[in-house]
């Protein structure tokens, strides 16, 4: 009895467990790894790559859509083809400077609310129309889309660490806004990482160059790692920046208040010159000197450039409310921020580094 | 001595750790951050411990009743402190409760596949293969249940290594400023983490099925103690990752932790939690279809295997008409406060018919002591 019970109890399941299947064969469905979106009229256009395993050996295809809504671009995609489309596997989101600087709330909302998709999804403006930033993946290869190429710079350091998980956290926090990289296509319509987008909220607002997204790095104090270009005695030297941090602290009591970014650099110096440091080791705090100075009065000017435009994407914010228990959101960025004084110190280490002369 | 159930029937009493434990995790761990955030905001870690350290209060209480109770558990102490009908009209008030429990789980975890996994499968069918399982555990008896909990405590465990990963990204100047908050929001916060420790209450049906029971205390109060800090460990972490703001909007926080791990070969990493909840979801449904079936055998002429098919039906219905965000919600919140009366204000106020029954008069059993 107590056989039969089981054996039926199995039977049942299987066959009710059978209904979850969802079978889909990968090179029988289109996956979209990256979408593109512009502005077209009163709609969105959406451009998304897939790889195609049929007719192009896993190369990327293009399809192209519109409505007013991801979901009801998805179903214009799907209405063209003859193969089902799922987008669990998407790992860009482009954005047209024109949508990200009406605000992408309604796009970030449905994409936050995707249950399909993971927090390491790259989100990123592009300088042109998405639609060509896509475009170009046309006949490439998996390797070469954008989230690879961010993903690269990301780790060696090129590029400040950013995903659809930060951009949400300093979405939602009170003491901080969100930014993303800026893509664009160079000359041979290759994608490359043209600067950083910093938002307010959920708006666009202004575009950090390389040299600018590199300090700006150092201002968030993640993962700080990069090229610094600097002169001494009239000559142009790089700094390769191997490990750093970055603290920042609140002083209330100032009056006005005053942000201080304490900044610890690691590195050496390589450039054409050769190795300097190793021929006169007596230079070594002239040139430290030299370097701290000078990225000091970059990172100062670079905050005053965020704090002018309104904006406060290294969340100087978050970091006065964790110290101020009355802290206010509207009252702080009303009166407190447009006025506050950004104290940096900057220490640089340099090591003797170069192997030729 | 209190009453004990035939020892081939018990179980050793350190498995009472693991029962109790096990009792208590459920569907409610996978969303409590969101709930509790609206109160307390970033001190909420401070009400889910204190809740947690009252559930020692309440073990206490539990083992003062059932000590004095004729057979052991709840559905006689019912009967011996309020007379046969009123008795049995509170046995099958707890046996509502008990249901509702089990439907609360099944019907959110319903929710969580569909949500997450697969969008096209109705309700009913998840109930039913679910509860197909639980009432296969059940069918195998008190001891059947107890090793699953000790396994089912074991095998989820290990996922909380992978918490590692997301606290990559942890924002420790969440937490700041500490203390932060008045009185009502901790008590907010607090109210809301109570399904985090419901359960435990279930003890009120097994405990003559533990050896030595009346000496087992320890194991019951290392069990809410591991509750507690586990609860502790997915506080912190969710809100180290998430900040306020993110936690509002939230759904599953404990799942969307999951969504930052990545590998190379797996895409969905956070299917592995999903469906690691079914080890978190079966002792606690186990136990309480057991304990149902057992209030239905000693309050109506049914055998016990019929009052197990009886109480998984009902079950069904109601998670068959529970399919829509509504009925989700209204389950979770009655089930919220019939918990929150069972534990702070049942079982304090039966502590306190025994006390007064043993004090005017002569004590309820005469072995008892």
């Amino acid at each position: 009895m107590r056989t039969k019970l089981l054996l039926g109890m199995l039977t049942l399941s299987a066959m009710l467990l059978a209904g979850c299947g969802n079978a889909n064969i990968v090179n029988r469905i289109r996956i979209l790894v990256a979408v593109g979106f512009d502005r077209d009229g009163e709609l969105c256009k959406g451009t998304v790559a897939y790889p195609n395993y049929i007719h192009r050996k896993g190369s990327l295809a293009i399809m192209k859509g519109t409505g007013n809504d991801p979901k009801l671009i998805l179903q214009h995609l799907s209405l063209q083809t003859p193969r089902k489309i799922r987008y669990n596997k998407i790992n860009t989101i482009v954005f047209s400077r024109e949508i990200a600087a009406g605000g992408i709330t309604r796009l970030i909302d449905t994409v936050a609310r995707d249950p399909s998709l993971g927090g390491n999804v790259l989100l990123a403006v592009s300088s042109c129309s998405a639609e060509k930033v896509i475009n170009s993946l046309d006949r490439q290869e998996l390797e070469n889309s954008p989230y690879n190429v961010v993903q690269q710079n990301i780790r060696d350091g090129n590029v400040p660490l950013s995903n659809l998980y930060l951009f949400l956290h300093d979405y939602y926090s009170e003491g901080k806004d969100p930014s993303m990289p800026s893509l664009r296509l160079d000359a041979e319509r290759q994608i490359e990482v043209d600067g950083y987008a910093l938002f307010k909220k959920e708006r666009l607002r202004l575009v950090l160059d390389t040299p600018e997204m590199t300090l700006f790095e150092i201002l968030l104090g993640k993962k700080v790692k990069g090229e610094v270009p600097f002169t001494y005695k009239g000559e142009l030297f790089v700094m390769s920046i191997h490990h750093g941090s970055t603290r920042l602290s609140a002083n209330m009591r100032a009056v006005p208040a005053a942000a201080r970014f304490e900044v610890r650099l690691n590195g050496g110096i390589r450039s054409f010159q050769g190795n300097r440091i190793a021929k006169n080791l007596f230079e070594v705090d002239d040139l430290a000197a030299s370097i701290e100075h000078q990225l000091m009065e970059k990172l100062v000017a670079l905050l005053k450039k965020i704090q002018a435009n309104g904006i406060d994407s290294v969340g100087v914010g978050e970091e006065f409310r964790s110290v101020d228990r009355h802290w206010n959101a509207a009252e702080f960025y009303r009166n407190v921020y447009p006025a506050m004084k950004f104290d940096v110190r900057v220490k640089a280490t340099l090591k003797n580094s170069g192997a030729g002369e | 001595m209190s009453y004990q159930a035939s020892l081939s029937k018990t179980v050793s009493p350190y498995l009472l750790w693991f029962l109790i434990h096990k009792s208590q995790t459920g569907i409610a761990v996978l969303d409590f951050q969101c709930k509790i955030a609206h109160g307390a905001e970033q001190d909420s870690w401070v009400s889910v411990l204190l809740v947690g350290m009252s559930m020692h209060l309440v073990v206490l209480l539990m083992f003062y009743v059932l000590k004095h109770a004729k057979k052991g558990d709840l559905i006689s102490l019912h009967v011996q402190l309020f007379g046969k009908w009123l008795g049995t009209l509170l046995n099958g008030v707890f046996w509502l409760y008990l249901l509702l429990f089990v439907c609360n789980q099944l019907v959110t975890y319903s929710q969580v596949i569909q949500t997450l996994v697969s969008p096209d499968i109705p309700t009913w069918r998840v109930g039913l293969v679910f509860l197909l399982l639980f009432v296969y555990i059940a069918d195998g008896g008190f001891r059947v249940i107890t090793g699953l909990s000790f396994w089912f405590v074991l095998i989820p465990s290990l996922l909380i290594i992978t918490l590692f990963i997301p606290l990559q990204y942890a924002d420790w100047r969440n937490f700041l400023p500490v203390f932060n908050h008045a009185l009502p929001d901790y008590a907010y916060s607090a109210e809301r983490s109570v399904p985090l420790y419901m359960g435990a209450e279930l003890l009120l049906l097994y405990y003559p099925f533990i050896r030595d029971n009346a000496k087992a205390i320890k194991w019951a109060h290392i069990g809410v103690m591991h509750s507690y800090l586990l609860y502790g460990i997915f506080t912190i972490s969710a809100f180290a990752y998430y900040n306020l703001g993110q936690l509002k909007h939230s759904v599953w926080p404990t799942l969307g932790m999951s969504k930052i791990i990545h590998f190379t070969f797996l895409e969905r990493f956070d299917y592995f939690y999903i469906f690691n909840w079914i080890f978190i979801i079966t002792p606690p449904c186990c136990l309480v279809l057991w304990g149902s079936a057992r209030i239905l055998r000693f309050s109506t002429p049914l055998s016990g295997r019929v009052s197990l098919w009886v109480t998984a039906a009902i079950v069904f219905v109601v998670v068959t008409w529970s399919e829509d965000i509504l009925a989700v919600g209204l389950l979770e919140t009655i089930s919220r406060y019939a918990g929150s009366i069972l534990l702070y204000g049942y079982i304090p106020f039966l502590a306190l018919c025994v006390l007064v029954s043993n004090w005017i008069r002569k004590p309820l059993v005469s072995n008892a002591g």
